[in-house]
């Protein structure tokens, strides 16, 4: 059975990237580039996964994600891809419950495996 | 002290000529079991036989008599007061006996701490510089970009032709960005390290417009309008920093009027510069006293140098007036163990720390907090907190009512360029662990 996942995220040529890799690893992907937009996507489409930028017009990937869990919901698992990388960052991420912290620039077959993983493929 | 080790400075001299005590002792025209006394300062010597002996040694009585500078004394004292296990007591000694290398501690310890304002400097820019953190997140996103497409055009054999355009095309555009970004930024530390770099942030332009007036505005001491000196001040290149500038002008106004500058120098003067006295005196608040004790000393008011740190609740600098050897971060993030941070649980009462910084830096610290004003009913109060940085110099104009504190509080400036490594207090990694640690 197929997975779905949603690519939140403002760079159209990394939206493509990641859009080519993850159809070939069996998900149906979606992408979403505004932050503020995110969220109501997020319950619309129901994904599997969401990949998650930090940096994003309008609206923090933290503050999206915060959100998302103060729903009290664990679903969907999230992974969230971004440039800013350090320690802090991270443990916030996970303060406010990620599933995946993974820094830009990313290695393709670890994204990919990860995801996969998350989703259970 | 400079008296008593007369003798370790004529014994020293009289090596470097290669005469013996006696030959010395005949030269100068006293016995050699007189001049053995002197040497190992267990006679005092001045007036003519000092003299004598100065002309045998060749070089001037006040070299031999007045010893080191005041100033060389200062910086290895805080040296040694940084390094566990010196005895600052033989300071002198080891002056009078290695000059050249008491020079070169002097200054290393200079370059030191030189370079530490500097971490302290670039560190405030890496962490709040807008333009800096946003090309980095640029260069890493078109990096991300280039690095994944070209992943898959390397790695993936069965890409449909458009595909495989569209990845070329992405490669190339991001790399062109890439490329812009790159350019920019170097442009940017160029003009940094000429000096003439745009300020980074508001905080940055209001500092070089505070610091070009030396935090002293006379033409407000005068009656003079703040929009005539807002109107010459190139600095304030921002709407922010304009206001910011704005608001501390507002603040010295508003000093000057309660506390006018001939009379409150007179009164300071007479009141040995104590803030507690002076408030009561004029019926001031003592952080306010604070503020126009920080900016007394100018031409024609000889007052002691003080620095100065005013922030509210939240540690957000509010006026800043750093000294040469103690720079204050200008976005907060300051070291948590400074006593400005603790006056907080104990409003309205002054608390006075000699503090020793990781450079060997030593400084006395007069801290306050207080209530900014009556909180309507109802509403939280709201609190400010003040350190009077105390350099050495200044201590003996206010040696009269100021309780020396006893032992030093070891603190840094802010954590991420603190090399303390074992403090409960940290809050942050340092960005550079690996300078040497020179405190004990």
């Amino acid at each position: 059975m197929r997975k779905s996942v949603l690519i939140v995220e403002d760079e159209p040529n990394i939206v493509e990237s990641l859009t080519f890799l993850l159809e070939r690893a069996g998900f149906d992907v979606l992408s979403e580039p505004d932050g503020n937009r995110a969220l109501a996507r997020i319950t619309e489409c129901a994904p599997d996964l969401v990949i998650l930028d930090v940096m994003l017009p309008n609206r923090s990937g933290f503050d999206i994600l915060r959100d998302l869990r103060l729903k009290g919901q664990t679903a969907p698992k999230v992974m969230m891809l971004t440039a800013k990388g350090q320690a802090r960052d991270q443990q916030m991420a996970e303060d406010i419950g990620v599933d995946v912290f993974m820094t830009k620039p990313f290695a393709n077959a670890e994204l990919v495996a990860r995801a996969r993983l998350l989703v259970g493929l | 002290m400079a008296g008593q080790l007369v003798g370790t400075r004529i014994r020293e001299a009289r090596r470097k000529m290669g005469l013996t005590q006696r030959q010395l002792a005949a030269e100068a025209g006293v016995s050699a079991s007189y001049l053995n006394l002197i040497e190992h300062n267990k006679r005092r010597i001045a007036g003519v036989r000092l003299q004598a002996l100065a002309r045998a040694l060749d070089m001037p009585a006040a070299v031999l008599n007045e010893g080191p500078d005041s100033a060389q004394l200062a910086e290895l004292r805080a040296v040694a007061t940084a390094q566990s296990g010196m005895d600052p007591t033989q300071i002198e000694v080891f002056i009078a006996q290695f000059p050249g290398w008491a020079q070169s501690v002097a200054a290393l310890s200079r370059q030191n701490h030189d370079l530490r304002e500097a971490i302290t400097v670039l560190s405030d820019r890496l962490s709040h510089d807008p333009f800096l953190a946003e090309t980095l997140h640029s260069v890493l996103s078109n990096i991300t970009a280039i690095r994944s497409a070209a992943g898959i055009l390397s790695t993936v054999d069965d890409i449909a032709p458009d595909q495989q355009r569209r990845f070329v095309r992405s490669i190339h555009d991001e790399s062109r960005r890439l490329s812009n970004a790159a350019t920019a930024l170097s442009a940017y530390l160029d003009r940094a390290s000429e000096g003439a770099a745009a300020a980074a942030t508001p905080e940055e332009a209001v500092d070089r417009f505070m610091l070009r007036h030396g935090y002293r505005f006379a033409a407000l001491d005068a009656g003079g309008t703040i929009a005539s000196l807002l109107a010459d001040a190139p600095e304030l290149d921002s709407q922010a920093a304009h206001a910011m500038a704005h608001d501390l002008l507002a603040r010295y106004a508003s000093d000057a009027a309660a506390l006018p500058l001939e009379a409150f120098a007179k009164s300071a003067a007479q009141l040995f510069y104590n803030p507690h006295a002076l408030g009561q005196h004029f019926g001031s608040s003592q952080i306010r006293v604070y503020r126009r004790l920080a900016t007394l000393r100018r031409d024609g008011i000889a007052a002691p140098r003080f620095g100065l740190l005013v922030v509210n609740a939240a540690g957000q600098p509010v006026w800043r007036q750093p000294l040469e050897s103690f720079a204050l971060p200008r976005h907060g993030a300051a070291c948590a163990l400074w006593p400005i941070f603790q006056a907080f649980s104990t409003p309205d009462r002054s608390s006075v720390a000699a503090l020793s910084l990781t450079d060997g830096t030593a400084i006395t610290a007069l801290s306050l907090a207080e209530q900014t004003a009556t909180a309507p009913v109802g509403q939280a109060p709201n609190y400010q907190a003040a350190m009077l940085l105390i350099p050495d110099e200044s201590l003996e104009a206010i040696a009269p009512w100021f309780p020396r504190p006893q032992g030093m509080s070891k603190v840094g400036t802010a954590c991420a360029i603190c090399t303390r490594t074992d403090c409960a207090a940290r809050s942050r990694a340092a960005y550079l662990t690996e300078i040497p640690q020179t405190a004990g």
